[in-house]
């Protein structure tokens, strides 16, 4: 489904990812973790080229990510949902607006849009709450209904960019609670970029570790975190014994 | 912005530009003729409308009240049938709207009215604003008259007339004005006055009389000096010139030999009464010398006035005319001898006309009295003889024998003759007894004798009648000879011309000259100014060198048109409000395009940055990575701002018809392309595009047009591009 070769991006003269290799095969949930700057979400960001990575080669669905410009590129990022740290909602929007705008702008029937808004907004429990605004919701409902609109797409892949971290805790319980069914009951492939350890061990199928730009380790959670040979790795497995 | 012109907004942008300047220079346009509709109004309200108002008479408004009763009354007894009314009070004046019947309308009429309004107590000045009619300002008054027979001939022209520096014509019918401006710009162009300023020590008569001598007959006809021609610009002016001319015609005259080496401005010492010899390098004499200086050179002549002293100092050559040998002042003493100069005093020779007179009057007098003694005793003696005739024995015969004496025809007139030499031989003597009682003696006594019948002897046929006759007829011719009043008259004439002779010295003369010229003049460092009118083929150069060659002295020229010519003052004050019009609408443009800059421009600049800077855009690398990528980005910004701003700001600025003063059009352009750099410069600050909705709009695969349409204009402020965006937006 998705692959990543030798991956590089400097900002500046600093380098943020130093050759990432990474294969995610389809339907698989991958969870990527790492200490704040390693590149995370940089690496998500190359994947849908919202940024420009130096060097290397990105396939989503057999095609070259790097080689699409205009309306082929506009194309792929609607069949990859991405999930944004903060959400990124249009706040002039209601909830249900937010996930029905993207649709019909990509030519999907009104009807059909709210059908498929409907459906999505449910999934993740804000469907009572789609004629509010983000100005009127909690920082997770917004959380949730950008998740929403995401799903409303019927991505092939959804990218997740540390959709809890700009959460308080109660609201962080909340969102993953969302994460938590999605990813037990979707078929999409996801790549989950998050800082909670345990969720990340419960639900996903591969952990991948970074640091300083680099895969340090990857491998089935459990493995990953209970028997850590990075020292990222060992940092996660203390944090989880505390 | 490359995003947006090539992935489908572009006609977002064209759209949002129609309207802008659309929206804007109407706006603009809107402001300004509501502004102008205004002022159009009180214009009409201050001036009357077109053609119903010939003049605007102004009253201080402390004395208003009072005044315009006293200007109804004048008016209205003067010109019956002018109608006026009371007009708006402006900057402490009220006006008053007069407007005459067609009876007065003339230009002795208006010509004549200033002098009649200045009587009234609280006058302010006037205003013309009859119509249709043209106005020719700039115009000296002679140049006026000059002019005046041309411009009234002119189809179309009612008449004209002079007020102040200006004339104007009154036209036939408003249309007549199309024909007629281009026939006087045709007949102004045809002249030019040309200034010439003579420096200090120069006698502008002099000069003038040189030039006008130097002149060929043609040049004569053509040229004209204005201020011999009464141009004098005011009264006091006129009457100044008048003045200085008459002392100039006056005063006495100095003529140097040509070969003298002497130039104008050169002054030169008469010994006179001090004595002969002044040796050069010696002190200038302490009184009775006369100092002279050289006002004059051309035409082979050197002429110059008396500074100092007088004629009365000089030795007489003949009356009115003196001579004596000159030497030149060199540093303030006596310096070489110039030879002969020759002094000329109007002044003078008429004052020995005048004693002339005088001693001719006391001859006519001691004449007078010689005649009246001659008459009364010729008289006297006729009646002497008569009377001796009749106390003669036989004084009958010795009648008889007159009478014979006395024979008709030419016998007789040799007789009568021969009578009238015998009376005048006795001259000495006086007479005892009038003659009417002698001739009415004579006469009864021939009545008595009988011998009066005309018919005598020896062929004569005399009479004593006839002798009565001739006596009488003799008194008449003597008398006649002799008329007492005439003479009288006569006298008492010549006695009034010798008494008459103004005594004005020569230094006098001299300075009172010289305060003449410089009122006239009134120029630093020059004197006087003379002003000519020449055909226009002629060139203020070309009137310098005359002058020079005539009069040597180096005059400064500057030349004039004889008059410009301007629209009438309803079309003058309607310019005025045109430019205003025009400034007006030039700021609200202004304002509506720097609005437009911060509404609509910093959200286009910025997103569009935002949206060339996604990887994607293009199929090179993006201008925002790198160094030398965000030189390149931002510089893009600032074109793209530039070309925003030039194109909102210059569109708005002509469209709305604007035109402020010093504003060219390149000026606009620059301060648009300006505006819109520096709002481009700053968009990142000013926007209100969130960069976080627009990054979400790309990730949900929306392209550049529906990203701004439907994330980033709603999201914006409220201005042309929201307008225009919600017949484009889907959601919005």
């Amino acid at each position: 489904m998705l692959t990543v070769e030798g991956l590089r991006k400097t900002f500046g003269t600093l380098p943020v990812l130093r050759g990432i290799d990474l294969h995610v095969a389809e339907g698989e949930k991958v969870a990527v973790m790492g200490p704040s700057g390693c590149g995370k979400s940089t690496l998500l960001r190359c994947i849908n080229r919202l940024v420009e990575p130096d060097g290397g080669r990105i396939e989503v669905d057999g095609r070259d990510v790097l080689a699409l410009y205009g309306a082929e590129l506009e194309a792929l990022r609607r069949r990859i949902g991405f999930v944004f740290q903060h959400g990124n909602l249009i706040e002039r929007l209601t909830a249900l607006e937010n996930v029905t705008m993207p649709l019909q702008l990509a030519g999907v029937d009104r009807d059909e849009a709210v059908l498929r808004a409907r459906d999505a907004l449910a999934q993740v429990g804000m469907w009572n709450l789609r004629h509010r605004r983000p100005p009127e919701l909690s920082g997770g409902e917004r959380q949730r209904v950008a998740i929403a609109r995401a799903l409303a797409q019927q991505p092939r892949l959804m990218l997740w960019d540390e959709p809890t971290s700009a959460l308080d805790p109660i609201l962080v319980r909340e969102v993953l609670d969302v994460m938590e069914d999605l990813v037990r009951r979707s078929q999409t492939t996801m790549v989950i970029v998050t800082h909670e350890a345990a969720f990340a061990r419960r639900f996903a199928d591969r952990i991948v570790l970074m640091d300083q730009g680099r895969i340090v380790e990857q491998g089935p959670a459990s493995r990953v975190l209970d028997d850590p040979q990075s020292d990222v790795g060992r940092r996660y497995r203390r944090l989880l014994s505390a | 912005m490359f995003q947006l012109l090539r992935r489908g907004y572009g006609v977002d942008l064209a759209l949002f530009l129609m309207v802008a300047l659309l929206l804007g220079a109407g706006g603009a346009a809107g402001a300004a003729l509501a502004i102008d509709a205004a002022f159009g109004d009180a214009v009409s309200h201050v001036m009357g409308q077109e053609g119903e108002v010939d003049l605007i008479v102004h009253l201080r408004e402390e004395t208003a009240d009072g005044s315009y009763p006293v200007l109804a009354r004048l008016l209205q007894t003067r010109w019956p049938g002018v109608r006026l009314r009371r007009s708006v009070r402006v900057a402490g004046n009220d006006n008053v709207l007069v407007t005459f019947g067609p009876d007065h309308r003339r230009a002795d009429v208006f010509e004549t009215l200033p002098a009649l309004l200045s009587e009234i107590t609280g006058y302010n000045g006037h205003t013309w604003v009859v119509e249709p009619s043209l106005t020719i300002s700039g115009v000296r008054p002679a140049v006026a008259e000059q002019l005046r027979s041309e411009l009234a001939a002119i189809p179309g022209v009612r008449f004209p007339f002079r007020h102040g520096s200006h004339v104007t014509l009154v036209l036939e019918s408003p249309a007549a004005a199309e024909t007629v401006a281009p026939r006087v710009e045709e007949l102004l162009a045809r002249y030019r006055v040309v200034e010439v300023r003579l420096p200090d020590h120069a006698a502008p008569q002099q000069v003038a009389e040189a030039l006008w001598n130097a002149l060929s007959p043609e040049e004569r006809e053509r040229w004209v000096d204005l201020a011999a021609a009464g141009g004098a610009a005011t009264g006091t002016e006129a009457l100044v010139r008048d003045v200085a001319r008459l002392v100039d015609l006056y005063a006495p005259r100095a003529y140097f030999s040509p070969d003298a080496g002497l130039a104008v401005g050169d002054r030169v010492v008469l010994p006179g009464e001090s004595g002969h010899g002044l040796e050069p390098g010696s002190p200038l004499p302490q009184e009775g010398y006369v100092l002279l200086e050289v006002t004059a050179a051309g035409n082979g002549r050197l002429l110059g006035r008396i500074v100092r002293g007088s004629t009365d100092y000089l030795a007489r050559v003949e009356p009115g005319r003196y001579a004596d040998v000159g030497y030149r002042v060199e540093g303030g003493r006596v310096g070489a001898p110039v030879g002969t100069v020759t002094v000329e005093s109007v002044r003078d020779a008429l004052q020995e006309a005048a004693a002339q007179a005088g001693r001719t009057v006391e001859h006519m007098e001691s004449l007078a009295g010689r005649l009246e003694a001659v008459a009364s005793a010729t008289v006297t003696t006729l009646s002497r003889w008569v009377d001796a005739l009749l106390q003669v024995e036989g004084a009958q015969r010795q009648i008889q024998g007159v009478q014979s004496l006395l024979g008709g025809g030419e016998e007789g007139a040799a007789s009568r003759h021969a009578l009238l030499a015998m009376v005048l031989s006795s001259l000495a003597q006086e007479g005892r007894v009038p003659l009417d009682d002698v001739l009415a003696g004579v006469g009864s006594l021939a009545a008595g004798d009988g011998a009066g019948s005309g018919e005598g002897t020896g062929g004569g046929g005399a009479t004593l009648d006839s002798v009565k006759a001739e006596l009488a007829e003799l008194r008449r011719e003597v008398e006649a000879a002799f008329d007492p009043e005439a003479m009288a008259h006569l006298v008492a004439s010549a006695r009034r011309l010798q008494g008459s002779m103004p005594s004005l010295d020569d230094e006098a003369m001299i300075d009172a000259l010289r305060r003449y010229d410089r009122y006239l003049g009134d120029r630093a460092g020059w004197g006087a100014t003379m002003e000519l009118l020449v055909p226009a083929e002629v060139s203020s150069d070309a009137v310098a060198r005359r002058v020079a060659e005539a009069a040597g002295v180096a005059p400064l020229v500057a030349d004039f048109e004889a008059g410009l010519l301007n629209p009438n003052p309803r079309a003058s004050v309607l310019h005025i409000l045109a430019q205003v019009r025009q400034t007006v609408a030039g700021i609200v443009a202004l304002a509506a395009a720097a609005f437009a800059l911060w509404a609509d421009g910093a959200t286009l600049l910025h997103a569009g940055r935002l949206l060339d800077r996604l990887p994607g855009a293009f199929r090179a690398r993006p201008t925002g990575s790198g160094r030398r990528g965000r030189v390149r980005e931002r510089a893009a910004v600032l074109g793209w701002g530039a070309v925003l701003g030039l194109i909102l700001v210059a569109g708005m600025y002509h469209l709305a018809g604007g035109d402020i003063p010093g504003l060219s059009r390149g000026a606009v352009a620059a301060l648009g392309a300006l505006m819109g750099a520096v709002t481009g410069a700053f968009a990142g600050r000013i926007s209100p595009v969130k960069e976080e909705e627009l990054l979400a709009g790309a990730a949900c695969g929306l392209t550049p047009a529906h990203i701004m349409r439907e994330v980033v204009v709603p999201e914006g402020r409220p201005g042309f591009l929201m307008l225009v965006n919600r017949w484009r937006a889907r959601t919005a």
